[in-house]
């Protein structure tokens, strides 16, 4: 499998995304984020959809030019429309507003409508964390939402309605948790049907309520739906599930789960909180370093071989690859070569090592 | 049992927390909460409170008058130190001040510490939706945390750190999530103990890491401990519990988990989201209304007889009631009258219907 260094997939993008129309910055908006979610280890959030967003631009489904719009502002507060920007442009430029927004009053809340799919969740808290702030983000799925049964029902109903958050430490990468609402996200049922593999018990039903573990029901005719998260006490995924709707759907003005089959937005939520507005910066850092050495402590359960932070697994993953490359499939290099020619890049000077 | 009307419960509450040194607004605002707790049918946090409270006033353990302070103060955010109070005095100042600044600035955080328990969470985001706006609020216990173990480990590491969410709706009832990050909460673990019953698979690892029904395991020497929530993902209720740890204990001053034998003090953020500063206020309830509707139109799992929208159990309880009484088991009223006749307070006219 060709395999690239981190940097060369940034700057195969960065060519590729500008010769598509966007500006510099926000050609790197969108070209880091997918990048990171192959050093984070989440190759379908990565590099593959270079091809799959440049084919979205050239058949007019995406708008590279488009910039997003703050609509409504206060000073700790902001409603912002992508105007059909690409979600990670959309996104990144309401955290920048709000990290800024927090760094002057102490927290901050900006929403966001209208910017397609934003990608990882996690990315933007984690952008808030690198510059030494704690936030949490919303997201959910506008009108769309069939996938995910509520509480006593069986019908998908809901979207997988991540929630995200991130912290800075001292000296080491932030601590990130980035988790859907639902037992698992959709994707990983995707994965399991492409590799025919089966699911574990517990994340879906088939149509009629049957816990399955076929993913091949999910996606059948009548359609199966995902769990919401907590196994017997789901009534709680459930609960989070509405929180991220009522927050991210409601008040972005996407709107909540009301359906509909494909989506035309996120919406999305993100509260950015500075920490010198609440606490001594050395205080908090002493104290999040003192919890982890406390957590760290527990004895580990047969099959682990440490306990790892949230967020962990993801930076060491993200150390491997920086160092060993990112493996990028054959299908992938061949269409992100396709689509530079479409483009007018010349994708000669780009060789796997 | 005994069963008393909840205004009649109120009344005693009232004399006992006044005469126990409580200013008479202070002393409503303990009492409404606690029978509040009764009325939502969490027994545990009612009235069976009073003499407790009223043991460690005398005891000096609590302070029966403290005046919370607001020790650090911007138009967003404040950071308060309830000097000991009680944790419903605590908090109820804490919610309206935030509720006050979103109303005024859109969100605002205010944070929250030296106020021991503050008792049932889902209290002050409700008190927020009841006043229009929507609520978060983040609970830890401070340095306290050896009940929950982290994903991975199998010794207890956190708290149940839980947090709550409420939102208001046209015209109904709020909806109010209120869950702790960890599967269950302790105090139904000391239910099971205390009846002889088992607890479900799920709930609770023993001191060397094996599953168990026993819930005297939790509290036996060396203990168990309560498991994060998420079943199979467990590493979900695991990063909920340190973004509360973060949020709630790190930001108020309160401190992390540590290892602390007994909580000090819960470590408490609200944040509160004005509606009308990111959305039209119709428009919003339009919105929830058409996702609550769309959720309810899924067909049902067996053994459910309706969907039932996140916090409608607890609203319905109250109802019911309201009407019917509270039901208090005679160890406690005979304890309470203990406490009234410890005060002079002519307990005659109280009698259970």
């Amino acid at each position: 499998m060709p395999r690239f260094r981190a940097e060369d997939l940034r700057q195969i993008g960065y060519q590729l995304f500008q010769a598509a129309g966007c500006t510099v910055e926000d050609a790197a908006a969108v070209v880091d984020h997918l990048v990171e979610s192959n050093l984070f280890g989440h190759d379908s959030h990565g590099v593959l959809r270079y091809y799959e967003y440049t084919l979205a631009i050239r058949e007019g489904r995406f708008q590279p030019q488009a910039q997003p719009e703050i609509v409504q502002e206060r000073a700790c507060t902001a409603v912002v429309d992508g105007n059909g920007a690409l979600g990670q442009v959309g996104a990144t430029f309401a955290t920048n507003l709000a990290i800024q927004k927090a760094k002057q009053h102490g927290v901050a809340t900006v929403v966001l409508r209208n910017t397609s799919h934003i990608g990882r969740a996690g990315a933007y808290p984690l952008l808030a964390a690198r510059s030494g702030m704690m936030a949490q983000i919303l997201v959910n799925a506008g009108h769309l939402g069939y996938q995910i049964a509520p509480f006593g029902g069986l019908d998908g109903r809901l979207s997988t309605n991540p929630l995200a958050f991130a912290a800075p430490r001292r000296q080491d990468p932030p601590i990130m948790l980035d988790m859907t609402t639902s037992v698992v996200a959709e994707g990983k049922i995707r994965v399991a049907i492409n590799r025919g593999d089966k699911v574990p018990e517990g994340w879906i039903i088939d149509a009629q309520g049957n816990p399955s573990t076929d993913p091949n029901d999910f996606r059948k005719d009548p359609p199966g739906a995902i769990l919401p998260l907590g196994g017997p006490v789901s009534h709680k995924g459930y609960g989070l599930s509405i929180m991220v709707e009522l927050l991210g759907g409601a008040l972005s003005g996407q709107g909540c789960a009301a359906g509909e089959r494909s989506m035309v937005s996120n919406g999305v939520l993100l509260t950015v909180y500075s920490i010198p507005h609440f606490s001594d910066l050395e205080t908090y850092y002493d104290e999040v370093e003192t919890m982890i050495d406390y957590v760290k402590s527990s004895r580990t359960a047969s099959g682990f071989k440490e306990i790892l932070l949230p967020g962990e697994p993801e930076f060491r993953s993200a150390q491997g690859r920086e160092r060993a490359g990112i493996e990028v499939d054959e299908t992938t290099w061949t269409r992100i070569k396709d689509e530079m020619l479409n483009f007018g890049v010349d994708p000669g000077q780009w060789v796997p090592e | 049992m005994p069963r008393f009307r909840p205004e009649v419960l109120l009344e005693i509450g009232c004399e006992l927390f006044v005469a126990a040194g409580c200013t008479p607004s202070d002393a409503r605002t303990v009492v409404d909460h606690l029978v509040e707790s009764n009325l939502f049918g969490h027994d545990s946090h009612g009235v069976i409170r009073y003499p407790e409270y009223m043991r460690a006033i005398r005891e000096g353990r609590y302070q029966a008058r403290a005046d919370p302070e607001v020790v650090q103060d911007t138009p967003c955010t404040a950071v308060v130190d309830a000097r000991g109070a009680l944790g419903q005095i605590g908090a109820h100042f804490a919610t309206e001040l935030a509720i006050e600044k979103a109303q005024k600035q859109g969100v605002a955080s205010v944070s929250l510490r030296n106020t021991c328990h503050i008792g049932r969470v889902g209290a002050y985001p409700l008190m927020a939706a009841r006043a229009g706006t929507m609520a978060q609020v983040f609970a830890n216990g401070g340095h306290f945390g050896g009940q929950v173990v982290p994903f991975g480990g199998i010794d207890g590491r956190l708290c149940t750190d839980p947090l709550a969410f409420a939102a208001p709706r046209r015209e109904a009832d709020p909806i109010l999530l209120d869950m702790t990050t960890s599967v269950v909460a302790e105090g139904k673990v000391r239910v099971a103990s205390y009846r002889g019953e088992e607890v479900p698979q799920g709930w609770l690892i023993d001191s060397e890491g094996y599953p168990t029904r026993d819930p005297k395991a939790f509290r036996a020497d060396p203990p168990g401990s309560i498991l994060p929530l998420g079943g199979v993902a467990a590493h979900k209720g695991y990063g909920m519990a340190f973004m509360v740890e973060l949020l709630g204990g790190s930001l108020s001053g309160q401190g992390c988990t540590r290892g602390a034998p007994v909580v000090a003090s819960n470590g408490v953020l609200l944040t509160v989201h004005h509606i009308e500063s990111f959305t039209d206020l119709e428009t919003y309830y339009d919105e929830v209304e058409s996702l609550l509707e769309h959720v309810r139109s899924s067909r049902l799992a067996p053994g459910f007889e309706e969907i039932l929208v996140p916090g409608e159990p607890e609203f319905r309880s109250a109802r019911q009631r309201q009407s019917t009484g509270i039901e208090v088991d005679d160890k406690t009223w005979s304890m309470i009258r203990e406490e009234l006749q410890h005060f002079g307070i002519n307990s005659e006219h109280w009698k259970p219907e």
